[in-house]
């Protein structure tokens, strides 16, 4: 599976989990630079034109996972 | 058993409770972690966290991971659905993805050191749970300026005819703008706080994106500015403007650190 072919919902969940949410600096850490570079490319799709297209531009809430 | 293996800790999020929450709603983590456990962080404020191997939550392991879409998106999906089980708490600060800590002490130290401020971004967002708008414009061929059906005859009328469909793309644009920038005061009026991100690299005008925020919206607002963010895509549908919502979300956006 690609970025491409990740899903609308998929995307915000990265984007939030990778990007936000960041008191504590944990010992283990990421390369801030391998971070930045898959926040790029997140960005860049979650930015892109495109994705408005192929969600059908939603309005309404989609809740961040779906519920069962 | 298993007392000669060292362990780390893996944090999903600080949670803030009158009384010690319960691990019972809590969904299973990213796969390879321990049981969810509660640290004590004292005053109210809890720590949910997992023991997580070093042989599959190590530095080198984690950074091969992260070209792995499969496996990051799993752990990523369980930590949200984690994070996202304490929300009916005073507060939930969520961590970021693989934030490890050699032991629960080196954890509780951490929390310990930064307590002021993590006081401060659970007062800001207590009761808070944030909402995610992005409007774009939507290349729509429908309201895209028709495209004469007689031959253009000469080069100026052809020309004419191609400066007048630019003029109206960038009416449009400037139109659209606008109510982009009345639509964001109108939900920010009805938020605590607001988080507009930049534009991403490229630029706007590659991307056709408008609008890209975070609320945080308190409750007896949220179910209004869910009113007003449908409202909003029906209003902009027909102009050729998508309307985005995502959430409700921890408030990953309003948390300082």
């Amino acid at each position: 599976m690609g970025f491409a072919e990740a899903d609308v919902s998929l995307l915000d969940v990265l984007d939030h989990v990778l990007n936000q949410g960041i008191v504590l600096s944990g010992e283990i850490t990421l390369g801030v630079a391998d971070v930045d570079l898959i926040h790029l490319r997140l960005l860049a799709l979650v930015c892109s034109a495109d994705r408005a297209l192929s969600s059908g531009a939603v309005p309404g809430v989609i809740p961040p996972r779906r519920r069962p | 058993m298993g007392a000669k293996a060292p362990k780390a800790t893996y944090v999903y999020c600080a949670v803030q409770a009158l009384r010690k929450p319960s691990l019972g709603r809590a969904p299973s983590g990213p796969p390879g972690l321990g049981a969810h456990r509660l640290l004590d962080a004292g005053h109210g404020l809890w720590l949910v966290v997992a023991d997580a191997p070093p042989a599959r939550f190590d530095e080198a392991t984690i950074q091969r991971g992260l070209h792995d879409l499969k496996w990051l998106s799993r752990c990523a999906v369980a930590h949200e659905a984690v994070v996202e089980s304490f929300v009916r708490a005073r507060a939930v600060v969520p961590m970021k993805l693989f934030t490890i800590f050699e032991s629960d002490s080196r954890a509780l130290a951490e929390i310990a050191r930064q307590r002021r401020q993590l006081d401060r971004s659970i007062q800001h967002v207590a009761g808070g749970r944030e909402f995610g708008v992005r409007i774009r414009a939507v290349p729509d061929p429908v309201t895209r300026p028709s495209r004469p059906r007689r031959k253009i005859e000469t080069g100026a009328s052809y020309l004419a005819a191609k400066k007048q469909a630019r003029d109206t793309t960038r009416e449009r644009a400037e139109r659209g703008r606008a109510r982009v920038e009345r639509a964001f005061t109108a939900l920010a009026g009805l938020s605590v706080d607001v988080r507009r991100h930049p534009p991403p690299p490229g630029g706007a005008q590659s991307t056709r994106l408008l609008l890209d925020a975070a609320f945080l919206v308190r409750n007896p607002a949220a179910a209004r500015f869910r009113t007003a963010t449908r409202q909003l895509a029906r209003d902009l549908r027909g102009d050729g403007y998508g309307v985005e919502v995502t959430g409700p979300w921890p408030p990953y956006n309003f948390i300082d650190s």
